[in-house]
């Protein structure tokens, strides 16, 4: 029995040094940062890339941007609850873009991370909470975005030593070809399913009821997209905004406002630092015109 | 709770450490303990269907003595039938209920009369049709007297219930299990060690391989009018690779579970897709459910109509073959019907149940042909044409198998055999698909490297250096770590049965 203790100690010990490994890697480039939130705002900005890419622009104007790459609606949803637990929220800015609902979107999200926002009642049970809160966060071989990170560091390295690096020109610098290229995989990937995730709707129902019942003004939006994407997504959206709009909230689409415009764009669908400065603008002056 | 959860990862040390450092003087304990860690296992899932399985194991014990202590042999028959009555009543009423019901209305429907649908849909409790076999199996054998009952409660509670394979079996005889729950039992480091390599080897097969294939087959089977042929096929291929790393997977680490507790369970698998002929295939197919349906029902079945029939040949049929046609229909009919109510597992179970009566009619002309032409039987081109017919009969009925019904199941048939049957498969994530199929194939190189074992890794001490070996498990455990889909929890296949 001694034997085997000491085996499996010895063994465990070896995967605790791999699992501190691979923390050195995902824990800085992964968890750092998400948790930043003000918490002296009334309206909050939640979105995933495309929002971040207004950075801090709209917080001068009282929108604390909230929005941070690949968040879905289910981190959407445990931010707002964090947000009315811990803040008065009047007004969130919700992302309601065509792809929001897609099963890419429902596998690609930030689960692991946005569990900082999350507290025991939000989980049926308190293992869950402890699981993905503890466990998950900490012992990596648990956590399956940690394994995305370190394939993608691994590949990123063997590009770096192979030569074979991917663009990195400015979009408004690429060809016609590459910007179909890019907008092609682009597209490809948001709208690779035919059908939408039914969870995800669930998610953004929540939301909405979330806000109905907190008496919180949401205000759905359509990020900017170049007119490469928007030519080739047209016709196919996964209609967050319908679920929005017919729940009596009010929708903006910017979808086409800066289609002739490929400076403003960082690739096919986000915009750049320039293009989110101008937005930011746009977008603010937009809510406040309606409201009035 | 699933075994590849991390609840189980936090469960299974824990009762671990309690059975050999807390308790591990008094077996009495020890047995007490797995069988509340067994209770808390399933009661994980559901706390009211823990009442059930209480009850039912509580009744079977009852039975089992009432069975034993009766002489009168009327007295013996009607506890007996009372028994099997109530186990095969309680799995009908969950598990067939809908099933019947619904048929009745369709059957009552075709001759004009139309009666509301039924509203009522019971839940299945997990694992009910394997441990309801158990129980069978304990009223049966100590009715036929091939067991004593046993008056402990605690060790006849747990041998209904052990955790390990309350969910989704093995199943096992409880003659075996009874005698290990009620021996002392000692550390084993060997045996120890293979549990611990076992389960590794189980998880992998679940999570890095049946797992990445469940979201391809998930969505060919369903929308397999937008997939083209080869597409379909692929998916019919994938199916059959999920269901038996799934499964198989599952009675791994089911086995291996076991061993870390001290016992050895009836194996499930023994390389099941590597079988020459259809009845091979299912002497290495889910063995467990196969020899209890051998034992406790076609061998019954067929003693009992060859007592009927005195004749040598009935309908221009030897008696022999005619009687194992009849067993085998009725046996793989019901064999299908466990699997769940659905006309799909029905008529799954009758193709290989026709197959079975096909092969042992030609196995004999087959024979003479193979001499006549002098080909002997273990050619490589015979095992080879063998395997494919065997692996082709058995894909096919997996199509029913998945199915949502019977027509789902043709419809999907008829697309595989299109002209597009040719055509390159197309189909989202297909470079992810690539390279999970190169890790299957892998897979069964190893899985062939090992075949004469019990599992495809056992005795890996006696062929690697510890350095080496341990080497190898960490290569497993980052394979599952980076192949792993861990995007959604997969349930595991036959937990729906």
């Amino acid at each position: 029995m001694k034997k085997f203790i000491f085996n499996i100690l010895f063994f465990l010990f070896l995967l605790v040094f791999i699992n501190a490994l691979i923390s050195l890697i995902v824990g800085k480039a992964y968890f750092k940062d998400y948790s930043e939130v003000s918490l002296n705002y009334n309206s909050y900005l939640l979105a995933d890339s495309h929002g971040k890419a207004l950075k801090d622009f709209i917080n001068e104007n009282g929108v604390f941007n909230f929005s941070c790459e690949s968040d879905s609606y289910f981190d959407m949803l445990r931010k707002l609850r964090f947000l009315i637990r811990n803040t008065k929220v009047n007004r969130v800015i919700l992302t309601v873009d065509d792809y929001t609902l897609s099963r890419y979107r429902e596998i690609a999200n930030n689960l692991d991370r946005s569990v900082v926002y999350t507290s025991p009642e939000d989980f049926d049970h308190k293992f869950d909470f402890i699981k993905d809160r503890y466990l998950k966060r900490y012992i990596f071989f648990f956590n399956p975005k940690s394994r995305d990170i370190m394939k993608a560091k691994i590949t990123e390295k063997y590009k770096q030593k192979t030569g074979k690096k991917d663009y990195n020109k400015p979009w408004n610098e690429l060809n016609e070809q590459e910007k179909l290229n890019l907008a092609n995989f682009r597209a490809g990937s948001l709208f690779q399913d035919k059908y939408r995730s039914e969870d995800l709707v669930s998610a953004l129902e929540k939301i909405i009821s979330l806000c109905r019942s907190n008496k919180i003004e949401l205000i759905g939006i359509k990020f900017p997209s170049s007119h490469y994407y928007y030519s080739l997504i047209r016709g196919k959206s996964f209609n967050a905004d319908s679920l929005v709009k017919n729940k009596g909230f009010r929708v903006f689409d910017f979808t086409t406002i800066y289609r002739n415009n490929d400076d403003y764009f960082h690739d096919p669908d986000h915009l750049n630092e320039h293009g989110g400065k101008i937005f930011a603008d746009t977008l603010l002056k937009s809510i406040q015109k309606q409201s009035w | 709770m699933l075994f590849n959860s991390l609840e189980f990862g936090t469960f299974l040390p824990l009762v671990f450490l309690l059975y050999w450092f807390v308790v591990n003087k008094n077996l009495k304990a020890q047995n007490v303990l797995l069988l509340l860690a067994s209770y808390f296992f399933y009661g994980w899932w559901d706390w009211r269907f823990l009442l059930l399985l209480i009850l039912i194991s509580i009744l079977n014990y009852f039975w089992g003595i009432m069975i034993d202590k009766n002489e009168i042999i009327r007295k013996r028959k009607i506890w007996f039938i009372t028994g099997v009555i109530i186990n095969i009543g309680i799995l009908g009423v969950f598990k067939y209920y809908n099933f019947f019901i619904d048929s009745f209305i369709d059957l009552v429907s075709l001759i004009g009369y139309n009666l509301p649908k039924s509203t009522l849909k019971i839940i299945l409790p997990l694992g009910i049709s394997f441990y309801t076999f158990l129980s069978l199996s304990y009223i049966i054998d100590i009715y036929r007297k091939s067991l004593s009952a046993n008056r402990n409660i605690i060790e006849v509670l747990l041998t209904l219930s052990f955790f390990p394979i309350i969910l989704a079996g093995p199943i096992q005889r409880p003659s075996s299990l009874l005698t290990q729950i009620g021996e002392k039992r000692i550390f084993n480091y060997d045996q120890s060690v293979d549990g611990l390599r076992q389960i590794l080897w189980g998880l992998f097969m679940k999570i890095a391989l049946a797992d990445n294939l469940a979201p391809y087959t998930d969505e060919f089977f369903p929308h397999f009018s937008d997939y083209s042929g080869s597409t379909l096929l692929l998916g019919a291929i994938f199916y059959a690779v999920q269901i038996y790393t799934d499964f198989s997977g599952y009675s791994n680490i089911a086995i291996g579970t076991a061993k870390l507790f001290g016992f050895k369970l009836m194996h499930n698998f023994n390389y099941p897709y590597f079988s020459k002929n259809i009845a091979e295939f299912w002497k290495k197919w889910h063995i467990s459910l196969t020899t209890w349906f051998r034992d406790y029902l076609f061998l019954p079945i067929s003693f009992a109509i060859s007592w009927k029939i005195k004749k040598e040949r009935v309908i221009f049929i030897k008696t022999d073959f005619f009687i194992y046609i009849m067993a085998s229909i009725l046996t793989w009919s019901l064999i299908g019907l466990w699997h769940g109510a659905n006309y799909t597992f029905i008529i799954w179970g009758m193709i290989h149940g026709l197959f079975l009566i096909i092969y042992q009619w030609q196995s004999k002309p087959r024979k003479r042909l193979l001499k006549n032409l002098g080909i002997k039987n273990t050619h490589s081109l015979v095992v080879i044409i063998d395997t494919i017919v065997t692996l082709t009969i058995v894909l096919t009925a997996w199509i029913f198998f998945k199915a949502d019904n019977v027509s789902h199941a043709l419809n999907y048939l008829s697309a595989i055999f299109s002209r597009s049957i040719f055509a390159i498969p197309v189909f989202s994530r297909r470079s992810h698909a690539m390279l999970i199929l190169f890790f299957v194939i892998l897979f069964f190189i190893i899985e062939w490297t090992g075949r004469e074992k019990e599992y495809a890794l056992t005795d890996l001490e006696l062929k690697w250096s510890k350095p080496l070996r341990w080497m190898f498990y960490f290569v497993i455990i980052l394979g599952i770590y980076f192949l792993g889909n861990f995007n959604e929890t997969i349930e595991f296949i036959y937990f729906q049965f």
